[in-house]
């Protein structure tokens, strides 16, 4: 009896908590209504069969419940009775089924017309690649990825010279065009979804897959990894801004391309050598940092690390918080690198510097940092020394200090809370993994014994 | 008679001596099946205490220290593993198949005992290696329970020294035992019913089970190639499933081979997989409700066509899994029609159940209230399935709570019901006492209501978008304000789900220690287990004489039987007159 | 892919096969013990447990063909690397005959023990398994001169493949060389006036023939496998 009235409520529950609650999908924002659709229909289809499966099942305990010298009826079974609802179970699934299909056609074929672009996925960032003047995308391979070409392009491929690259996880597309994405992995499984778009596809190392889609809302949009892939999995985010065509062809004509990339400057240490003079002043001579000025040692850092931090200076993305006097001290010294030349000089410098290991300065427990460094590994390496591919700055044998007044900065908004820092954005959301003082004491002591 | 001296065969069946040869080494398979039942029991509840942690993660982020990104995905992991092969099958098959499949077919024991006393053995020592992945450097794999190569044997991934070789390890020590154990139910039930049982007066849960064990036999082989293969490309560097790749900014040396070979293998496997665990539950389901209700199974051949169905069905499915994985998109379409085909006997299969409710005479005892527990749970669980079956819904939905709401209403919860509803259905029988009726049904109105506090705002937190496997979503706008306070509702839900399991465990002791006596037959069931001499069964079932089956398993209710139930083994009037 | 498609049907069709006898009765309908509803259960269990489990290990290398197949169509179709073939030695059409050679000994024990002649059936099933060893012999040493070429590592495929499936195959014929060892040794005090004895002996052996011949359909079907890709 109470089991029955139970059911009873819990399908009324049900469909109260579905017609009431806030929780549906997210605007639609592409050509894909479709999958909306099909989506309506199943939610009806199956919505019908649940309430009167449960209604009758209800019924059934209320009616036929345990009375005296009541007995069951005899029946085994009853052809007719089966196979009409066989038929009826057979339609509602055609219902369903057959529209399904249709709309999978259209996703299978993409347009003629549709615009060509090119996601890249890494553990865990996003890049991207548009063809460039020829309409061509040039040839890669896994192989030719180094930290100077990291869309993997072969070099001798001309198609591939004009090819545009955008090698951080903000994409932009033009509304209303239809987009070819093809999606490209190098190392492991990823998955391309933006919520609005419906539509979302695995990246697979060793195959290029595709999706496509038309966006028709412009917006900015969150782009998610979907597909399991490793410890950073949860900080894998991008952002898909769709923009009116004429701003679109703008952004695009302000990338690089690959020819462009392979020609930038290589840094001369030699005139990095006088540039580095008005860093010396806090830094010091050989880049071994000063804790009385709150400069952090920077020898032993690599230079594509270097290079993102000051042009993060340069565009007020990082040193802009009050709550962060020194990164505002620094602001106005890495604006004094005017030219992508003297940035190059210097970072070439400070490569060139020798590398002792800084004074440990933090004491915690090691042994118990050693087990929360196992999620900072990820990314910054088992030995701390920092990683290109995935964004990771060398940790050990630098300022210790610093290292934990950085966590500090990232767990408190104060880093990485920029909206166009989403490298920074990563970090913050790993160092919220660190919940307390301790923690960091800890896993610095650790990161200081490596 | 050549086949009663197979079914009697009691060689070996002089009574167990030491303690050590009748609870450790027994050969007995109702003793076989309990110790299979208690250690898939325990490990299943260090997979709950493991769910709980990652619930508090989900529920309440930056609140826990100890739950780092990099253990939060071994909590993922092993969870599901544990829940998926450890406890549910190994509860399904070695011990509900160990324990009713002699008894319900009339046979002394199962035809291998030896095998079979192997089996749980192999089965312990494959529990033992996954537990010990917490206790070596690096702890245990976090790469998913679905364990996709590359990931999960690059760096990047928790536990890839030692903790994914175990995994690979354990999973094909367990293979070897289901082996062993699957050959005896399938060789039992062919082989060794008792004079008069055919195959269609067998009861539904032996159908089911053995099913159930046919295609266990025959997808765990292509895990066991899986794990092979991606163990090798882990230890000396093969490249059956790594493409040439960059890991941690260096490339790895491997060239060529397929991660998505490895999801057609896993999923071959995966897919029936989710019916060995629902199969059995079918059938055993089918039971309680013919036996609470005193009324046949409604359909009985449909529902023995349709076990046999949905389980030849069960291997033309498996791709449905992976609609967005990047393979061949072509094959969405042959995927999604054969998935929402198996919809059709699968429906078929709800009908009849509650058909069999209808016009019957309904007890509400215990394992009813399970057992109807369960149809609601699997109703919801299997209507959900087919948004993800059909490949255009699942676009959306793929990767997203909405897939883990549906898998854990159909295949968690559902199968959960039924093993506690068997589990007090069985008790009677297993130890001599009836289990306490109060804690039981706070068990049950916890368990049910609890689960279905959890799992139905899942779906529509998935619907808006919020993907699964993230250890936190910070600012996003796939989960609002109102998101992050139900996700610690569900989380409170789980805690009191958990407590409910706690609330079971109290249950058996207590009732092992001081339930009321059972009765032989306290059910009035017709099946041939309540008809034993003793209760519990001694070794051997059936004392000197092996029972002889004169009728299907369900005559509940027969108009002008003087009881409403006839057991198998009682002769037609005509053979006594 | 569709080799993948092929085994489900394969396995499919084992499970219809299975159980397509009299599904069509209405059990409730008739009382009483039904008569010759059992004839199948009068063969042995262990030649049922026997076939079962051939069945498994069917499936066993269904699958590894499979994963075969559509890894080496995978290096071919997605533009990587080309598949490159391993030079098969010759030492493998050898060990094939020896294979073949090991099977009809185990089929000469087999007939003699059924006609009750234990003097031949001794050294002939002796004799299969010498020569079983042979072969796995050989199979080493094919392993052998294939990396003594020093053209294959770990990472190429084919070489892997052809490793992976004559060692789980192997693998297979060591398990059975275990039982053979066991009857063998049981055999070596058999009385040929021991009626059981005999009877235990010719099941024994009739199920070690049995595996053999199994394991030597499925030889060549690896066997051709890898010669021609």
């Amino acid at each position: 009896m109470a089991l029955a009235v139970v059911i009873v409520l819990l399908v009324a529950g049900s469909l109260i908590f579905h017609f009431a609650s806030p929780w549906y999908f997210t605007p639609l924002a592409s050509n894909w209504s479709a999958v909306d659709f099909t989506v309506g229909v199943t939610f009806w289809v199956t919505g019908i069969v649940f309430v009167a499966v449960n209604l009758f099942t209800a019924y059934c305990l209320i009616k036929y419940r345990h009375r005296k010298a009541h007995r069951a009826h005899y029946e085994p079974e009853s052809k007719k009775l089966e196979i009409s609802l066989t038929a009826i179970t057979a339609v509602g699934v055609a219902a369903m089924l057959t529209p399904g299909l249709f709309v999978w056609g259209d996703f299978v074929r993409v347009p003629e017309d549709a615009m060509v672009v090119e996601a890249l996925a890494k553990q865990w960032h996003w890049s991207y690649r548009f063809p460039g003047s020829d309409g061509k995308l040039g040839r890669t391979d896994v192989r030719h990825m180094t930290v100077d070409n990291p869309f993997g392009l072969d070099p001798n491929d001309p198609a591939g010279q004009d090819d545009i690259l955008v090698a951080n996880p903000v994409l932009h597309l033009p509304v209303d065009r239809p987009i070819h994405l093809l999606l490209r992995s190098s190392d492991v499984l990823h998955n391309f979804a933006v919520p609005q778009f419906r539509a979302k596809m695995d990246a697979v190392p060793g195959m290029v897959t595709y999706q496509w889609f038309t966006p028709t809302r412009v917006g900015t949009y969150e782009l998610l990894c979907e597909e399991l892939c490793g410890i950073a999995h949860f900080a894998m985010r991008g952002r898909v801004v769709v923009d009116p065509f004429a701003d679109f062809e703008s952004w695009l004509a302000e990338q690089p391309t690959f020819a462009e990339t392979a020609a930038r400057p290589m840094g001369d240490p030699q005139s990095g050598a006088a540039t580095y003079a008005v860093c010396s002043a806090c830094h010091g001579a050989q880049g071994e940092g000063n804790p009385q000025l709150n400069a952090p040692k920077i020898a032993g850092q690599e230079a594509w690390y270097l290079k993102r931090q000051i042009r993060l200076y340069q565009q007020g993305i990082r040193g802009t918080d009050p709550r962060d006097p020194y990164g505002m001290q620094m602001a106005p010294m890495a604006n004094t690198l005017t030219t992508e030349q003297a940035l190059a000089d210097v970072a070439a410098y400070i490569e060139s510097l020798p590398d002792r290991p800084a004074e440990p300065t933090v004491s915690g427990n090691a042994a118990r940092g050693r087990t929360l460094y196992q999620t900072c590994a990820g990314c910054h390496g088992r030995d701390g020394r920092g990683i290109w591919s995935t964004n990771a700055p060398r940790l050990a044998g630098m300022s210790d200090w610093y290292l934990k007044r950085q966590l500090e900065y990232f767990r408190d908004g104060v880093r990485g809370a920029h909206a166009d820092d989403l490298y920074g954005l990563q970090m913050a959301m790993m160092a919220a993994s660190l919940r307390d003082e301790r923690a960091i004491d800890d896993v610095i002591a650790y990161i200081n014994s490596l | 008679m050549a086949y009663v001296a197979i079914a009697d065969r009691d060689h070996h069946l002089h009574d167990p001596q030491t303690f050590v040869t009748k609870y450790i080494w027994s050969q007995d398979h109702k003793v076989i099946a309990i110790q299979y039942g208690s250690v898939a029991i325990l490990v299943g509840l260090v997979a709950l205490g493991l769910s709980l942690l990652m619930r508090l993660q989900i529920g309440f982020p930056e609140t826990f220290s100890f739950i780092t990104p990099y253990s939060y995905y071994q909590f993922v992991t092993m969870h599901g593993m544990i829940m998926v092969i450890y406890l549910l099958t190994a509860l399904f098959l070695g011990g509900f198949g160990n324990y009713l499949i002699p008894l319900m077919c009339g046979a002394r024991d199962m035809v291998f005992p030896y095998m079979n006393m192997l089996s749980f053995w192999v089965y312990f020592l494959s529990v033992i290696v996954l537990i010990a992945s917490f206790f070596v450097p690096g702890g245990p794999t976090g790469a998913g329970w679905t364990l996709y190569p590359p990931q999960a044997i690059a760096e990047g991934t928790s536990g890839v020294d030692w903790g994914i070789v175990l995994m690979l390890v354990s999973l094909a020590i367990f293979i070897v035992a289901f082996t062993m154990g699957g050959l005896n139910y399938v060789t039992t039930v062919l082989q060794a019913r008792c004079r008069g049982m055919t195959l269609m007066r067998m009861p539904l849960s032996v159908w089911g089970i053995f099913i159930a064990t046919i295609l266990g036999l025959f997808a765990f082989p292509a895990l066991l190639v899986a794990a092979i293969m991606l163990l090798l490309d882990r230890a000396i560097g093969t490249s059956f499933f790594m493409p040439a790749l960059i890991s941690m900014g260096t490339q790895t040396g491997n060239d060529g081979g397929s991660p998505i070979l490895f999801q057609h293998l896993f999923w071959f496997f995966g897919h029936p997989e989710v019916y060995i665990v629902a199969l059995p539950a079918f059938g055993i389901v089918s039971d309680l409700l013919a036996t609470h209700a005193r009324k046949n199974i409604f359909g009985y051949r449909m529902m023995v066509w349709a076990i046999v169905a949905i389980g030849v069905l069960s291997f033309v499915v498996w791709a449905h899994h992976m609609y967005v994985s990047g393979m061949n998109p072509y094959f969405g379409f042959f995927f999604a029609t054969t998935t929402l085909i198996i919809a059709v006997p699968t429906a078929i299969k709800v009908y009849n159940w509650i058909l069999t409710l209808w016009r019957g005479d309904i007890h509400f005892t215990l394992p009813m209230l399970w057992a109807c527990g369960f149809i609601f749970t699997f109703v919801h669980g299997g209507l959900t399935g087919l948004f993800l079956g059909n490949v255009t819904v699942d676009l959306p939905l793929s990767d997203t709570y909405f897939v883990i709401g549906h898998f854990h209403m159909v295949m968690g919860v559902s199968p959960v019901m039924v093993l506690f509803g068997a589990i007090y259905h069985w008790f009677p029988k297993m130890t001599g006492k009836m289990a306490n009726e109060t804690l039981g049904k706070i068990h049950f109105w916890m368990t049910f209501l609890g689960t279905y506090a959890i799992y139905l705002p899942m779906h529509y937190l998935g619907i808006l978008g919020m993907p699964r496997r993230y250890y936190a979503y910070g600012n996003t706008e796939v989960l609002p304000e109102s998101g992050v306070i139900v996700n610690q509702g569900i989380t409170i839900a789980a805690i009191i789900v958990a407590v409910a399991q706690l609330i079971f465990l109290v249950n058996v002791f207590y009732s092992l220690k001081k339930g009321k006596p059972a009765e032989e037959n306290p059910w009035r069931a017709t099946t041939l287990e309540w008809q034993t001499p003793d209760t519990p069964p001694k070794h051997g079932n059936w004392g000197p004489k092996l029972p002889v089956v004169y009728r299907w398993a369900y005559d509940y209710s027969v108009p002008g039987a003087d009881r409403d139930f006839i057991p198998q083994n009682e002769p037609p009037r005509e053979a006594k007159a | 892919m569709m080799t993948a498609l092929l085994i489900a049907m394969l396995t499919g069709i084992t499970i219809w096969f299975l159980v397509v006898q009299r599904l069509k009765t209405k059990p409730w309908a008739e009382h009483g013990v039904i008569v010759g509803s059992q004839e199948g259960l009068t063969s042995s269990a262990p030649r049922v447990g026997l076939w079962v489990f051939l069945g498994v290990v069917t499936s066993l290398f269904l699958v590894f063909v499979g994963a075969y197949i559509m890894r080496k169509d995978h290096g071919h179709g997605g533009g990587m690397h080309a598949w490159v073939p391993v030079d098969d030695p010759d030492v493998l059409w050898l060990n094939t005959a020896v294979l073949v050679l090991a099977s009809v000994a185990m089929q000469i024990a087999r007939n003699a023990i059924a006609r009750g002649a234990v003097a031949k059936a001794k050294p002939t099933f002796a004799m299969g398994g010498l020569l079983t060893v042979l072969f796995l012999a050989g199979q080493v040493w094919a392993w052998r001169q294939l990396s003594a070429t020093g053209l294959y590592t770990a990472e190429t495929p084919a070489y892997a493949f052809f490793i992976l499936l004559t060692a789980v195959h192997g693998l297979h014929l060591v398990g059975g060389l275990f039982v053979l060892a066991r009857t063998a040794l049981r055999m070596r005090e058999l009385d040929p006036g021991n009626a059981v004895a005999l009877a235990r002996a010719d099941m024994s052996i009739g199920l070690c023939t049995t595996y053999w011949h199994f394991l030597l359909v499925v030889w060549i079907g690896l066997f051709w496998l890898l010669m021609t890709t």
